[in-house]
């Protein structure tokens, strides 16, 4: 109960005229950076850090929060209208939101993303004011080992995406993989596949293979077919909103997505990419509209949207209970609370209780502002599909250009961005899968990186994977997730043939 | 189903076996420090290279046994359009080329008119003002909201 | 020299000397600060209070902040030279960890190249232990390594980073072979501190200030310090009362364009000298917890010589340079 006494304070810090002012500005700041491609939420709070030299602790937290929540959002609405994902979590988004949109059904994917976020977000919050403290305990138990078996669960998820041919899928994953390998090594400190080039040794950025393979790949690719009239997008067709049976399809996802979202976002080395992927997999694999999904199947959507926004809820957990950062943009906020002279930690809650229960208070009054702010944007935001043709490309990649110029001032970023949506383009015309691509390139290292961690707290000996029960039970559901389907596959392909014989 | 096409699927699986190869020896190019790591940097790159092989091996035989169905050998689809796509990349590389020296202003508006004429816009003109536009409101969102540097240029340094 | 070349030369000359008289009496009007960082780390930080500490106390008129971050800043590092040679209006924030990534990524350029101004401020590393970890000192620890090296895990930063250096130098001071210690390096973002809450390693080593709530908590306990003595507000031994002669300071400096002229140089050390006095940068300092290792000029350029020198010489012990 004390928590709730807690939480009113909360409320009652955070509700002034002037905190409810950040917060507006943050969600709406947070949306526009969310829109454009390759600035994300990070990078917009560190430059606004030098704010804390002028307002007070609370208005900062309220104001960046809302930005993070904004940003997630976001991201959403380009993936979904116009293929071009912001950020790499928003990459399964993707996948069915912009098919629903060439369909005409724009209207209801940005609205069942608004209103899964805002769901899952909220259900975060809650998440965070009640079991904090339980989440964090079972997180820490979390060892390398366990993570890479948590690594090879969400492996089994790219059978969800690889298309028609799985050994093109796969050829996409491998590649993936690849790119994931170049710099340096985090153990050893050796370079690989960095072709001697300075700018190669932090890696490539995600979000620059992202934005060239989805943006630059998919502008060349139309402009190869525009003339014969192929893929024409519908602009609106139906209703704008929500349709009986598009709640009625999406209110489970949202809370799976939600359920599968807060715990991993709260991990250490979780992230907000591994939930969307898991949540997609699930939506699929559990779906009455199996034969949709590839075509805009609607839950292919709600599901990793709210999964998406509920790891960013999961985020604040150890922030708030170990002073962990466990996203940039959380190790940006814990500067931030470092300019003011607060240490967050185990005592923050203690120490600073007007703090952390009004950044709590501002999370469930920036999930609302959020909704409040983009439910009535769909009508507008759809509007962007009327953008004439020619405008609408040549702006996409202005906008890549910026995402990708804009922060590093590379020129050789810029030439590896329009590479890569040059290899976008083939990909696309041998029918290659792209978002396995992405998956490869996020999950690789962090399996490459785990795994070897793993082998050298254990000095070698491989029974770590399956004498931990935390490792054991991930790696058996990923087994099962594998074989069980095919199996099933099997069974159901044998009874025509020995029908036919 | 002409031989022709199939020639480019082909090439394409020798690509990705070439591509396997080239990574695996690249892998032996990396130094391995004699520490304590008891899994090194090699292992999982040797992976991948073996994989693309393997993997390139499949395409080869999907490609030859004409299995592998795509824009390529759909005889609806049409051949890819190079004007237009020679239009994009022009407006790529001018913005490589320029961007540096001029700014991101000017050289994004060139690219802006580029691809709006890959798209068949016809007033050039009217694509010109409304790249110049946006590009300017975007740097000056960058430039002025997030004091975000985008680099120097001819229009840049009128601020 | 002929006599046109001798009379070019000489009003060049002329000119350059007029010039920095010129800045001296208007502080320096312009300051261009270069961050070879990401916004938002240490180095970035440093230029951000830097910067405003500078204009609130009129030191500067007009600043710009610039950020080229990667690879422990070696990309930043020759854009930084190229674009700054000879300017004495622009100074580079940077610190101990270059060093490591210069020898290690094999930057075909490094600090010998740019003008040391000042080191600002440091921070010295701990050893850390779960709480429930049997190891009480570093004679523990010590004993632990000689027992077995490998199966004791060292959670850090990347590889041939500070931490990973303070690991090496321990083992080294403890008479066993830095290249077999099982140093497990993770990436930013609390993951090896959440490796050591979890337990799952035998030690951690990181700057106080990521450790110091932890430790108060009772989470972790402190086995040493790597400074030279005691330092006030930190109740932890350090390393060396503790028998083993490993210090390592993580320091943050400022340095100047390459070529430099005499004067371009003292009015750059003055500037920062001048901000260093300032109670709005002695205030800062407090409230960020930052320890003040003010060191300017020559002196500083002889430490960063000498520090050089020891860290190429860890880096080729830990078999990684």
């Amino acid at each position: 109960m004390d928590s709730f006494v807690s939480l009113a304070n909360g409320f009652a810090v955070a509700l002034t005229p002037v905190n409810l002012m950040w917060g507006l500005i943050g969600v709406t700041l947070g949306t526009f950076v969310g829109v454009l491609p390759g600035l994300g939420p990070a990078l917009t709070i560190a430059m606004l850090l030098p704010i804390t030299f002028q307002v007070e602790p609370t208005a900062a937290f309220i104001l960046f929060a809302g930005i993070y929540f904004g940003a997630m959002f976001g991201g959403s609405t380009t993936s979904i209208l116009i293929n071009t994902p912001g950020e790499s979590a928003t990459i399964v988004t993707a996948l069915e939101g912009h098919q629903m949109a060439k369909r005409g059904r724009g209207g209801p994917a940005l609205a069942t993303a608004a209103i899964g976020s805002f769901v899952a977000g909220t259900l975060g919050v809650v998440g965070i004011t009640l079991l904090a403290p339980i989440i964090v305990k079972f997180a820490l138990t979390f060892a390398p080992a366990d993570y890479f078996a948590l690594m090879l669960l969400a492996f089994v998820t790219v059978s969800a995406v690889l298309g028609s041919s799985m050994v093109r899928g796969l050829t996409a994953l491998v590649l993936g993989l690849l790119i994931g390998l170049v710099g340096v090594d985090l153990q050893t400190g050796q370079a690989r596949f960095a072709f001697g080039q300075m700018a190669l040794l932090d890696g490539i950025d995600v979000v620059i293979i992202c934005v060239g393979l989805f943006a630059v790949g998919e502008t060349l690719h139309l402009a190869s077919r525009y003339r014969a009239g192929k893929d024409e997008i519908i602009p609106i067709k139906g209703s704008l909103w929500m349709t009986k049976q598009d709640w009625a399809r999406s209110w489970k996802p949202w809370l799976r997505g939600a359920f599968i979202g807060f715990p991993i976002g709260a991990m250490p080395a979780g992230g907000a990419e591994i939930p969307t992927f898991l949540s997609y997999f699930t939506e699929k694999k559990l779906s009455k509209h199996q034969e949709e999904f590839g075509k805009g199947a609607i839950e292919g959507v709600a599901g990793p949207e709210a999964a998406n926004n509920a790891s960013a809820a999961g985020v604040f957990v150890p922030l708030l209970t170990l002073g962990l950062p466990t996203s940039a943009t959380a190790a940006i906020m814990l500067s931030a609370f470092q300019s003011y002279g607060i240490n967050p930690g185990p005592q923050l809650l203690v120490s600073q209780p007007d703090l952390v229960w009004g950044l709590i208070a501002s999370l469930y009054i920036g999930n609302i502002l959020l909704l409040v702010l983009n439910l009535p944007l769909v009508g507008l935001w759809v509007q962007v599909l009327k953008i004439p043709t020619p405008y609408l490309y040549a702006g996409i990649l202005l906008f890549a250009t910026i995402g990708t110029y804009g922060i590093s001032q590379s020129v050789f970023d810029l030439a590896l961005l329009y590479a890569i949506g040059i290899v976008g383009f083939f990909m696309r015309r041998y029918d290659f899968p792209t978002s396995p691509v992405i998956i490869g390139m996020i999950l690789g290292p962090f399996a490459e990186q785990q795994f070897r961690r793993a082998m050298t707290i254990s000095q070698g000996d491989l029974s770590v994977f399956y004498t931990r029960p935390i490792s054991a039970t991930l790696i058996t559901i990923s087994v099962l997730a594998l074989v069980v389907p095919l199996v099933l596959g099997l069974l159901r392909n044998r009874k025509p043939a020995s029908v036919s014989t | 189903m002409s031989t022709a096409r199939n020639i480019e699927l082909l090439a394409v699986a020798l690509c990705v076996i070439a591509l396997g190869v080239g990574v695996v020896y690249m892998t032996t190019q990396i130094a391995v420090p004699p520490t304590y790591a008891k899994v090194g940097p090699t292992i999982f790159p040797y992976t991948v290279g073996a994989a693309l092989i393997g993997l390139g091996a499949f395409l080869f035989r999907d490609a030859f046994a004409g299995s592998w169905s795509c824009e390529v050998n759909d005889e609806e689809a049409q051949k890819p359009d190079l004007a237009p796509m020679l239009w994009v990349i022009a407006g790529l590389a001018i913005n490589l080329v320029l961007i540096a020296y001029v700014g991101f202003i000017i050289a994004s508006t060139a690219m802006f008119v580029l691809v709006a004429k890959a798209f068949g816009s016809r007033r050039l003109w009217l694509a010109a003002i409304v790249g110049f536009v946006l590009a300017l409101l975007a740097y000056f969102g960058f430039a002025r909201v997030l004091d975000l540097r985008m680099g120097s240029g001819l229009i840049e340094d009128l601020f | 020299m002929n006599r046109r070349q001798f009379l070019a030369s000489a009003g060049i000359a002329t000119v350059m000397s007029a010039l920095p008289r010129f800045a001296d009496a208007q502080t320096v009007k312009r300051l261009e600060i270069f961050v070879p960082a990401a916004p938002g780390g240490g180095w970035d930080q440093t230029a951000r209070v830097m910067d405003a500490v500078m204009r609130d106390a009129k030191l500067i008129g007009n600043s710009r902040i610039t950020n080229v971050g990667g690879a422990g800043g070696t990309i930043g590092l020759p854009q930084f030279i190229n674009q700054h040679k000879g300017d004495g209006n622009a100074l580079m924030t940077g610190g101990m960890v270059m060093i490591g990534a210069i020898i290690s990524n094999k930057s075909p350029v490094d600090l010998t190249a740019v003008t040391p101004i000042a080191r600002l401020t440091g921070e010295y590393l701990t050893i850390v232990v779960p709480a429930a970890s049997p190891l009480k000192s570093m004679t523990d620890l010590v004993d632990a390594l000689k027992k077995d090296v490998g199966a004791v895990s060292w959670a850090g930063g990347s590889a041939g980073g500070s931490d990973h250096i303070l690991a090496g130098l321990v083992a080294k001071a403890a008479g066993v072979d830095p290249i077999k210690v099982s140093y497990v390096a993770f990436a930013g973002g609390g993951e090896a501190m959440a490796a050591l809450l979890g337990n799952q390693v035998t030690c951690g080593v990181s700057g106080w200030g990521e450790f110091s709530e932890q430790v108060a908590a009772g989470n972790l306990r402190v086995l040493g310090i790597s400074a030279p003595e005691r330092v006030e507000g930190i109740d932890a031994p350090t390393i060396k009362e503790q028998g083993l002669d490993v210090e390592l300071l993580n320091w943050r400096a400022v340095f100047g364009g390459p070529d430099l002229s005499d004067e371009q140089k003292t009015n750059l050390v003055d500037l920062v000298t001048k901000m260093d006095a300032s109670e709005k940068w002695q205030s800062e300092l407090k409230t960020r917890s930052w320890t003040r290792l003010f060191l300017a000029g020559d002196e500083f350029a002889k430490y960063l010589e000498e520090d050089t020198q020891r860290i190429a010489g860890i880096l080729k012990d830990l078999g990684l340079a």
